[in-house]
């Protein structure tokens, strides 16, 4: 975690906007899929 | 020798298996006609719509830049996720599909010309469409055929010739529908070889996290003039800041990615598809970049950016990686080889003509396109280079703001329209020939604004174009309408 933290702060804080916009794509996409995939065999 | 005999033999069946799948899912078309879709389900809207919008150029092009400016290109990655995917399937597709339906058009051209009351607009954009598109399949053309070149021990203008008259007999086969099933394939296979060398960059390297702090470390560059993990000062940044625009805005109006919006069924589809999409985009350019970027670690200097991902790939990957990799890159040249093929042909055989196709008509647009395709990739003029170079942007300055217009805003005016595309079209080409430092054919007329993409005053001119044109059919007659949306 104090590794993670460290590399992080090094970055420039556009860069670490766009890092941060990947990851919430990322985790939304993923999240939404799986709802909508558990939602599609709940009506199956 | 059994070896190199074992080898050979693995390459060839690889190849003939990818070319047997391609050549299959492009029969999914037949009983359809050239720009009919049917029902595709969610899964190949997705990767066919990422396919369609990921070429070479941005997994091997970028990948170098990425390695040669530091992870500030991850700002385009960022930029492609959410303006070039989210905002597309939630702001400008339905609403594309639905006018589409309203308008009883079948291409983006005429979707355009007739939305605004002028069928003629929709043929000049067409025409525009199937030289400009048509010239640049040529670039990925040989772009596929160089990298083919890499495994198959074949000469370049036969490789050239071949991935034309294969991807042309695809594109007639299949129309529509079967080029969104063969990008949809190829775009799972990009999806493997990524992951692939994006795993094994992050092993080289201790792990992305350990990979970032020691990226951090690494002394400044001309280029990263603020080192590998902040955006550069002065021109540099600037030239990544309007990379990231280009690629994620431009593309609205790209008619290979306009007609993609043609096959969603409902809202409900599209809900679906937009998640994927931006996962699979997230993944494959994101990881790219953030993985050819930490290369610099392993892979100091090369001889020029283009080089980097074929330089990892031949050192990092095992014979059958290598293999997989350059499937995966030629799938991203193939995949947009087979969208623009389909829109150059189809604006020759019906947009330009006036009147649908037939199948003769279709064949001779689809011929036309293999010949220019393949013999354009043979030439070496400047003339062609520099088609393929601005394409993109004089597409994105005559086509986004009358495309907006309709089916964000629901305005339709032809006169408006035409002064947008007109101007839009007019300015970049301008800026591209006289004042932009890397192709204008003389000294900058305006030193200062050398630096300056095209794109930018293009689209500047042609929202200046509508609001003129605007103002002046009011004058001429009020009832210029807003018709609610569709």
């Amino acid at each position: 975690m104090t590794t993670a933290l460290r590399s992080l702060l090094h970055i420039d804080i556009l860069v670490l906007i766009a890092m941060s916009g990947l990851c919430l794509s990322f985790l939304m996409s993923v999240t939404q899929l799986g709802l909508s995939l558990a939602k599609a065999g709940k009506r199956s | 020798m059994t070896d190199l005999f074992t080898e050979m033999a693995g390459t060839a069946f690889i190849w003939a298996a990818y070319i047997g799948a391609f050549i299959f899912l492009a029969r999914k078309g037949k009983g359809y006609d050239a720009a009919s879709t049917g029902r595709v389900g969610f899964v190949v809207q997705a990767f066919a719509y990422v396919a369609t919008y990921i070429s070479a150029v941005a997994l091997v092009g970028f990948g170098g830049l990425a390695h040669a400016y530091g992870l500030q290109l991850l700002l385009v990655a960022a930029g492609n996720v959410w303006l070039g995917t989210w905002f597309v399937y939630r702001f400008l597709a339905w609403p594309t599909r639905k006018w589409k339906e309203r308008l009883q058009v079948r291409s983006p051209a005429t979707l355009i010309g007739q939305g605004h009351n002028s069928p003629l607009l929709g043929r000049v954009l067409a025409l525009l469409f199937a030289v400009l598109l048509g010239v640049y399949t040529s670039a990925v053309n040989k772009g596929a055929a160089l990298l083919l070149g890499e495994v198959l021990p074949l000469p370049l203008w036969s490789l050239i010739w071949l991935l034309a008259v294969v991807v042309g007999f695809c594109v007639h086969m299949g129309g529509l529908r079967g080029v969104l099933y063969t990008e949809a394939m190829q775009g799972g296979i990009m999806l493997v070889g990524i992951v692939m060398i994006v795993g094994v960059i992050f092993s080289k390297v201790g792990g992305p996290l350990q990979g970032l702090a020691d990226l951090a470390a690494l002394p400044p560059t001309d280029l990263a003039n603020r080192g590998f993990v902040a955006l550069s000062g002065g021109g540099q940044g600037l030239f990544v800041l309007s990379l990231a625009v280009v690629t994620s805005v431009a593309v609205w109006a790209q008619p290979q990615m306009v007609q993609r919006h043609f096959a969603v069924g409902s809202k409900d589809q599209l809900r679906r598809i937009t998640p994927l999409a931006m996962l699979i985009l997230t993944v494959l350019v994101g990881g790219t970049y953030f993985a050819a970027s930490l290369s610099r670690l392993i892979l100091p200097e090369v001889s020029s950016p283009d080089a980097v991902m074929p330089t990892l790939m031949r050192q990092l990957l095992p014979y059958a990686g290598v293999q997989v990799f350059v499937l995966a890159i030629v799938s991203a040249s193939l995949s947009t080889a087979t969208a623009l093929y389909h829109i150059a042909a189809l604006a020759l055989a019906e947009d330009v003509r006036g009147k649908k196709s037939t199948p003769a008509s279709w064949a001779v647009g689809v011929g036309v396109c293999v010949v220019i395709s393949g013999a354009c990739a043979q030439i070496e003029g400047s003339l062609i280079a520099m088609l393929c170079t601005t394409s993109w942007s004089l597409v994105g300055s005559a086509a986004l703001v009358p495309y907006v217009a309709l089916v964000l805003f629901g305005r339709r005016n032809a006169l408006a329209a035409w002064c947008s595309c007109l101007g839009g079209f007019s300015a970049c080409l301008f800026w591209y020939l006289c004042v932009f430092k890397p192709t204008a054919l003389t000294p900058p007329l305006v030193p200062s604004l050398a630096a300056l993409p095209p794109f930018f005053t293009g689209i500047g001119v042609s929202i200046a174009g509508w609001g003129l044109g605007g103002l002046l059919s009011f004058t001429r007659e009020p009832a210029a309408r807003r018709v609610p949306e569709a």
